[in-house]
This record gives structure tokens, C-alpha cells and sequence, in this order.
């Protein structure tokens, strides 16, 4: 008895820290509720369209007009209008003050025009000035963030006046305007991008649920896979050494005095930021820590020692450099290039072989320059998860709307159209019916964070 | 039918020009010579002191002219003025220094870099705001564009642009 006592209460106190840890857990995911009524499919089949088609679009870059809007945005003076559409971008659409929503939306009735124009462009050259690198300037990014709200809200408010043809209309927009965002040969873009859809994704679920709202499953079906394709501006920062002195690029080729030498390593500072101390960018340091093993990295290579002896030295280590780079560059985009599903370990990884980099001389700049591929990859995936999910909703709302019975026991039951699996896993969605509740999930992520988390409860109102 | 028409008109012309006559002069050579010099003598005593006049002050003034654009440059001087390298930063090396150890991502970069990150990991709010007033008067100067869009203009420190800089509650 006294032995067993101790025992009772450490599983007692065990039991009740594994309950803690749940409820937190269970706390922390982020959890999406639609009320949904059944939909037959849209006849014709592509009667809605989320994405305009090529032939619909007119002609001329996109770029100059959502420019236009920008400063159309920024020469708008009432700043308050636009924080409170961005507070009503998180507020349930029942709640949103009409009066005052269509107030707002009636004072930014131009940009909004405006986006419309631009986002319905054949094409998009943003033609940024990549020949500044990365102390380039990209003001026009802040803009794009609020003219998606604006049109997020436009599309709500839509929704809340039984106006789906005008809610899909702007929606198509926002998600055309997010594919031009997306276009920019830089990283940035692509993430603005893919966040512009995904505010057009909110509103969608909100159309979802919309009294007799028509059934989107074909019209997400036909959104370009991937919507935000990253793969052009990765390459770019990473085999294109977008952001590198020129010098760096291709040091063997060039021909620098010692003191020329010196003013590229100088202009590094342009890419790692300032430091505390004026004139701590000695290249006489850099030299002093890294030549030895640069010579050795190069000697290694093949490379004759006369013609080792002849190089100046910061040319050395600008070689090795670069070769430490590329070597940490290529092993992480052979992952980016891999699906996604068996790519996952792989894109782990690529964090150990930056951390690692950190030990190597010449992995200094890796550690500083080259993006989170692996929360890149992660941000991308997550959103066609999304996609994914909501489609799946679809095709539970048509089902419905067949069989005239209520939500599927299993997703298999569903035959009129494909259940979409999950694009991270490439396996069906984790599904459950409980109390005339589905929950449809996807198991968090080992890169993800909580609010990363997928899952929808869904409930089939009539 | 065209070209016939025209022919009937150029033979009416034609037909005009046949019926004129040469006619006698009606001009006096003799009488028309001596008020040629009649005129000639009373015009030159009144024309003489004016025509002076002019010749004397078109000289004045082409000599001072010639004057003044021949007079010689000012001195020329060498002037030796420090110009600051607009662009060239300096970074925190000692990172590096000490048994490989690299700078950490704390220290401030570029802003491409800094503002990319931070999108990467915080998502779209990263984003600068639009400024404190939504954007500049109409009509302001690219100088009011850039303060309002929370970055400074060009020829200042470009680190203002960092994200966190200007950033609202709300974004």
C-alpha cells in the first residue's frame, strides 16, 4: 500500500500533464468552421470561373496600371479607412457595418478600379531595378497589401448582398491581381503574392457559405497549380546570385587590382547590413582569416600553385567563396525541385546545412543570404493545401446536393466528383463524422507552427 | 471630256491674247529724270545729320560690346573638395573572425534581404505601412512620396526602410 501510493500519484500527476498538453495543443491549432448547403454542380460546368482565362484578358503589362493604383493609395489621405478595412478583414461577415463598409469601399472606388484594370492584363513585367541588389527599393509592396484587403472586402460585402456573380467577379480579380503580384523575378513577390490569394481564399470560404451560394468546386478545380509558382525567383537568388557583387559571381573572370579587390569585398557591406563599429569591413581581416583555406579549397581543385601565387589574394577567396555558396545552393534547391512529398526530409535539411555553414569559412555568406527554402516551400504548399481543402469541402456540398442525404460518412463515398487529396502528403485528407460534424484535417507539419495547422469542421445547414 | 474643256479654255485665252496691241510709252523720259534729281537734292540735306547720328552710335555700341565679351575669364581656381562615397557600408566582421563563426541574421542587412525574411516568416504584415497620413498631398513631391511610404529618399540612409520602421499596430 505504501509502495503503491507514490506510484498513484505520479501516474496521477503524469496523466494530468499529458491532459495539459493536449488541451494546449488542441488550443493552439487554428480552427476553420463552415456552415455549407448542399449545390449542385454549376451548369455549364465552368459557368464560374475563380481565374480569367487568356482570351478574356486584355492586352499590356499589368505592372504600369497596379502602379498607378499604388500611388492612387498612397495620395489617398484618409489613413483611418484603411486600418478599419483592415480590422474588418478579420471580422465575421454578419458583423461588418454596412453603411460604413460601402462608405469606405465608395472612397477607393478609383484603386480599386484601377486593380481591376491592371489585374485583367494579359501580362505582368514589374521590371524592378535588380541592378541595385539588395539595397533595391520596393515601395509598391505596401500598396498591393492594402489593395488586397480593399478587394477582399469589396468581394465580401458582395457576398452579404446576395450579389455572387459581382462577389465572383472581384474575386476572380483579387486572384489574378495576386498571380501578377506573384510574378516578380524576386522572392518577395511570390509571397506577397500567394498572401493576396489567400485573403481571396478567405472570401471564398465566406461565399461558401453564402445562402445558395453556387457551387465553386470546378471553379477552384480550374485555379492554376501551382497559383504561386516560386520557382523562377529561387533560382534567381540562388544560382543567379541575384544579390552578390557582380565581382563574386564569377571571380576567375575577373581581372581586379588587389585595390579593386578590396572595393568589391567593401560593397559586401550593402548586403550584410551595417555593423556598430565604422569600418569593421576590413578586407585585410577577411584575407587574414579565410586565405589559408581558400588556397587549400583551390590547390584541392587543381589548380596550379604559380597561378595561385599570381592571383591576388582577395580573388582567392572571392573563388572560394563562391564555390561554398553554390556547393550549399545546389543542395538545396535539388529539394526545391523534388515533389514536395518526398521532398520534405530533404527540405529539413537544407536548415542543417546552413546551421553547418556557419562552422566553414567559406559558408559565411550562405548563412546571411540564402532564404528559409524550406518555410518558402512550406508557404507555397500550405496554400494549395488550402486549395485543396476547399475543394474538398466542394465536393462534399454536391454530393449533398445529389444524394439529397447530409455529409458523407466516409470521403469515399463521394463519387460524383474527385476529393482532392492533400498536396503535402499526396494522401487523402484525414476525415471524421461526428454528431453531423466532419472535420477534415491534415496532420500538423514537422516545419509547421500551430496557426500552419489544417483543419475544417464543417456543418451542413439546410 | 476634262482635258477637251481645258483645251476650249486655252484657246479662249489664246484668242484674248492675239487681240491686244502694242501701245506708245506713256512715260516722259526727260521730265521723269528731272524730278529724280529734284528729289535726290531736297532728301540728302535732312537725312545727313540723322544717318551721322546712327553710324556713330551703332559704333559706339558694337566697340563696347566687342569689349565686354573679350574681356577675360575670372581666374580659374583648384578647388579640392571630400565627396562620401554614397553606397559603400561597413559590416560587423568580427563574426567571422574568431574559429569561423559567422555574423548572426540580428545584425541589420540590406533591405531586400531584411524586408524578405521577415516576409518569410511573419507573412504579408511584414510589410511597412503606407505611412502615418495614407500617402501625400496631391500634387507633393516624390520627396512626400517616399517619407509617406516610410521610406526616406535616396540620398538619405536607406536603412529607414527596414520593416519595423513607420510599421503600425495595425499591419
Amino acid at each position: 500500500m505504501r509502495k503503491a501510493t507514490p506510484m498513484a500519484v505520479l501516474a496521477f500527476l503524469a496523466a494530468c500533464l499529458c491532459a495539459t498538453a493536449t488541451a494546449q495543443e488542441q488550443e493552439q491549432v487554428a480552427v476553420r468552421r463552415l456552415a455549407v448547403r448542399p449545390a449542385a454542380e454549376p451548369v455549364p460546368a465552368m459557368r464560374y470561373r475563380l481565374m480569367p482565362t487568356f482570351h478574356e484578358r486584355e492586352p499590356g503589362n499589368a505592372a504600369t496600371v497596379l502602379k498607378t493604383a499604388a500611388l492612387m493609395l498612397v495620395e489617398h489621405r484618409d489613413k483611418e479607412a484603411l486600418d478599419k478595412v483592415a480590422k474588418w478583414g478579420g471580422m465575421p461577415l454578419e458583423q461588418l457595418p454596412r453603411e460604413e463598409v460601402q462608405s469606405v469601399l465608395s472612397q477607393f472606388a478609383d484603386v480599386l478600379r484601377y486593380v481591376e484594370l491592371g489585374a485583367w492584363r494579359e501580362r505582368c513585367d514589374w521590371d524592378w531595378p535588380l541592378q541595385e541588389g539588395a539595397a533595391m527599393l520596393l515601395p509598391d509592396l505596401a500598396a498591393y497589401r492594402n489593395m488586397a484587403r480593399l478587394l477582399a472586402l469589396k468581394a465580401r460585402m458582395q457576398i452579404l448582398e446576395h450579389d455572387y456573380d459581382g462577389a465572383i467577379h472581384t474575386l476572380e480579380t483579387g486572384f489574378a491581381f495576386a498571380s501578377h503580384v506573384a510574378e516578380g523575378r524576386i522572392l518577395i513577390n511570390g509571397l506577397v503574392g500567394s498572401a493576396i490569394a489567400s485573403l481571396m481564399l478567405d472570401a471564398t470560404g465566406d461565399l461558401m457559405q453564402a445562402p445558395d451560394a453556387p457551387s465553386l468546386y470546378w471553379a477552384l478545380t480550374a485555379l492554376p497549380r501551382p497559383l504561386v509558382d516560386l520557382r523562377q525567383a529561387i533560382e534567381f537568388e540562388l544560382t543567379g546570385m541575384a544579390f552578390w557583387p557582380k565581382e563574386l559571381r564569377k571571380p576567375e573572370q575577373m581581372y581586379l587590382s588587389p585595390r579593386q579587390w578590396a572595393e568589391v569585398f567593401r560593397s559586401l557591406g550593402n548586403l550584410v547590413g551595417e555593423g556598430s563599429r565604422s569600418g569593421s569591413l576590413s578586407p585585410t581581416a577577411i584575407a587574414l582569416v579565410t586565405y589559408t583555406d581558400a588556397k587549400r579549397h583551390l590547390l584541392e581543385k587543381g589548380r596550379p600553385p604559380e597561378e595561385l601565387e599570381a592571383m591576388p589574394v582577395l580573388q582567392v577567396v572571392a573563388i572560394y567563396l563562391r564555390d561554398g555558396w553554390r556547393l550549399r545552393a545546389d543542395e538545396a534547391l535539388k529539394w526545391w525541385y523534388a515533389p514536395y512529398p518526398q521532398a520534405r526530409a530533404g527540405l529539413d535539411a537544407i536548415e542543417r546545412v546552413v546551421a553547418e555553414a556557419r562552422k566553414d569559412k567559406s559558408g559565411w555568406l550562405v548563412a546571411l543570404l540564402m532564404p528559409a527554402l524550406q518555410r518558402a516551400r512550406f508557404h507555397q504548399m500550405r496554400f494549395e493545401r488550402r486549395i485543396a481543402g476547399l475543394r474538398a469541402v466542394e465536393a462534399m456540398r454536391v454530393h449533398a446536393g445529389v444524394t439529397g442525404a447530409g455529409l458523407p460518412a466516409r470521403l469515399e463515398e463521394i463519387e460524383r466528383v474527385p476529393v482532392p487529396l492533400n498536396p503535402m502528403r499526396g494522401e487523402p485528407f484525414e476525415y471524421e463524422l461526428r454528431d453531423g460534424r466532419a472535420v477534415l484535417s491534415a496532420p500538423l507539419e514537422p516545419d509547421g507552427r500551430p496557426e500552419d495547422a489544417f483543419r475544417y469542421e464543417i456543418e451542413l445547414v439546410r | 471630256m476634262h482635258g477637251a474643256h481645258n483645251e476650249e479654255e486655252l484657246r479662249d485665252v489664246e484668242r484674248s491674247l492675239a487681240r491686244l496691241r502694242p501701245a506708245a510709252a506713256g512715260i516722259d523720259r526727260d521730265e521723269l529724270m528731272f524730278r529724280a534729281g529734284q528729289a535726290a537734292a531736297t532728301g540728302r540735306a535732312g537725312l545727313a545729320p540723322g544717318v551721322a547720328v546712327l553710324v556713330a552710335l551703332v559704333a559706339s555700341l558694337a566697340g563696347a560690346g566687342t569689349t565686354w565679351l573679350a574681356r577675360p575669364a575670372a581666374p580659374e581656381r583648384i578647388v579640392q573638395v571630400t565627396v562620401e562615397k554614397p553606397v559603400l557600408r561597413v559590416v560587423e566582421l568580427a563574426p567571422i573572425m574568431p574559429a569561423g563563426e559567422r555574423p548572426e541574421r540580428s545584425v541589420a542587412r540590406a533591405d531586400y534581404l531584411e524586408l524578405r525574411d521577415r516576409v518569410l516568416a511573419e507573412g504579408m504584415d511584414a510589410l511597412p505601412s503606407l505611412g502615418s497620413a495614407g500617402g501625400a498631398a496631391p500634387g507633393g513631391t516624390i520627396d512626400d512620396l517616399w517619407r509617406d511610404l516610410g521610406i526616406p529618399p535616396r540620398h538619405r540612409a536607406r536603412k529607414a526602410w527596414a520593416p519595423s520602421a513607420g510599421r503600425s499596430a495595425q499591419s
